[in-house]
């Protein structure tokens, strides 16, 4: 564990780019940070330029390469630029500078075109984090999730700081598993609104929806193909869980899986299509196993835990799944490669239902504590689990966009 | 039971109800005290031919709710396989996982996760 931290904070400081070693802080736990201030960012007073401040800060602050300094101090890099329109079509010119060498990073126009000031925030907030520290940034992501309601969970939509929630179903039933489609524009997931567990595919533009699949007995699980061409799910229409294919273009059916005493969940699929890691309780327990794509023998990765569940396979090739260690469900990243485990979680709560930000450093998941349900992000790079947002209520089986 | 539209399997029957068939944690063998419940429901299917019956699966809160629809299914076509070897068509059997989402007692110890890990049979003429 020891040697795995020091590695970590060797790839923070590669990371951080342009930064020089005195801007760089290290915050009382967690990930190295580069302080930035947004003193020279002159913004009218008034709810839409003051809403556009605070979203870009928090959205800063969480994008785990800053800390935000506030109170007139000076952070190593500053942000810059002025409101150049007021609603409704809210403008800024904004840039990052070097605080030291003066070295601008960026300096852009934007525009509301419609989205609204805090859409326009996330998306001045991740050209910041790219043209600083030169990797992806997530504000502008976006994470759909099952709130409860009663004893029917309906889909909901928010944005990577929580805010901006969107309720998508009003069904009166229980849906499970939302996954997005890898154009962001849909989302995949089991509903019950029909009587049977049937999997649906949602369209975001249209707000249309069309049953994807429903066999005999139970469908579930779907995850949709790198290339959009093929849905992984389980059916148990031959008679009991298995793992299919199920191909978009004409719906052909192929049976991945022939366990006849086992159940097989939640596939996910590797980064390159190839590949697709499920649940399966083939070995008496579930555990992580991995199969080709065009069919072979499962081959399972994982072996510590009483339970090995939910693997969600990540943008850069790591897997994160919920393991029962010490009679908790804890989230573990794996290198599929070398089968190299990070624990992430250890704080007497249940860690469940793993997604990967598309930046590849953080996570979403459910945290459990006295029998609630809330969304937590995590961080690879050691920053310690934050709530998302601010959200009221009871939520669970976040999926975090690709786009 | 091609169809899968529960209001087209006609009337659900109300006044007659069987057991729950219980099951160990994360397990859906059916264990020698559960194969008599089966037994009843075989029984009366053989009497009354009319009749259809879905085979609801559930599992307690613990663990993933994904890989908990997977074995209350799993635990509901273990009790198809049961009642079609005991003589039953299986085309008059059709089965349906709530995982854990459908608790019959909302208590978190092991009296309400022994209760919630159940198959129950829901009967339709």
């Amino acid at each position: 564990m020891k040697t795995w931290q020091v590695v970590i904070v060797a790839a923070c400081l590669c990371l951080a780019g342009h930064g020089n070693a005195q801007d760089l802080v290290v915050t009382k736990s967690g990930a190295i940070k580069t302080t930035i201030d947004l003193n020279a960012l002159g913004l009218k007073n008034g709810t839409d330029p003051q809403l556009f401040r605070a979203t870009l800060a928090g959205d800063l602050d969480r994008s785990g390469w800053f800390t935000v300094v506030s109170d007139g101090r000076a952070g190593a890099v500053a942000v810059f630029g002025n409101e150049t329109a007021a609603a409704p079509t809210f403008s800024v010119q904004a840039g990052v500078r070097n605080a030291q060498s003066g070295q601008v990073y960026f300096n852009r126009k934007y525009q509301d075109n419609g989205t609204g000031v805090r859409r326009l925030a996330h998306q001045v907030a991740d050209d910041m984090v790219f043209a600083v520290k030169g990797v992806r940034g997530i504000a502008s992501s976006r994470i759909v999730m099952l709130g409860k309601q009663g004893i029917s969970k309906e889909l909901h939509l928010c944005d990577a700081d929580g805010g901006g929630l969107v309720r998508l179903t009003r069904d009166g039933a229980v849906a499970l598993s939302p996954r997005w489609t890898p154009d962001g524009k849909g989302i995949l997931y089991t509903s019950f609104h029909k009587g049977f567990p049937d999997v649906f595919r949602l369209d975001l533009t249209s707000q249309s929806r069309i049953r994807v699949a429903g066999y005999a007995g139970m469908n579930s699980g779907a995850s949709m193909s790198p290339d959009g061409k093929q849905i992984a799910l389980v059916l148990s229409r031959d008679g009991n869980p298995e793992l299919y294919l199920l191909r978009v273009s004409d719906r052909a059916l192929t049976r991945l899986t022939r366990t006849r005493n086992a159940s097989e969940a939640g596939p996910s699929w590797s980064p390159d299509g190839r590949q697709i890691a499920f649940v399966s309780d083939m070995a008496g327990k579930p555990h992580v196993y991995l199969i080709v794509a065009t069919g072979g023998a499962p081959k399972r990765v994982t072996f510590l835990g009483g339970q090995n569940v939910d693997p969600d396979w990540g943008p850069d090739g790591r897997m994160a799944f919920s393991s029962l260690r010490g009679g908790r469900y804890q989230i573990v990243v794996i290198d599929p490669a070398s089968s190299r485990e990070q624990v992430l979680t250890n704080d007497g709560a249940d860690y469940e239902d793993p997604s990967w930000a598309p930046n590849g450093r953080h996570l979403i998941c459910a945290r459990v504590q006295s029998y609630r349900s809330e969304l937590y992000i995590l961080d690879t790079l050691g920053d310690p689990p934050v709530r998302c947002g601010n959200l009221q209520g009871e939520w669970t089986s976040p999926d975090w966009s690709a786009p | 039971m091609g169809d899968r539209d529960l209001f087209s399997m006609g009337q659900r029957i109300t006044d007659v109800n069987f057991e729950t068939v219980a099951f160990d944690y994360d397990s859906f063998k059916i264990k020698p005290s559960e194969v008599g419940k089966i037994e009843q429901v075989a029984v009366y299917m053989s009497q009354n031919r009319k009749v259809v019956c879905v085979l609801e699966g559930h599992c307690d809160e613990r663990g993933s709710n994904e890989y908990n629809l997977s074995l209350g299914e799993q635990r509901a076509q273990a009790v198809r396989a049961h009642l079609v070897g005991l003589g039953v068509g299986a085309e008059r059997l059709q089965t349906r996982s709530f995982g854990e989402e459908k608790p019959l007692d909302a208590g978190h110890n092991e009296t309400a996760w022994a209760k919630n890990r159940r198959v129950e049979f829901a009967l339709f003429r």
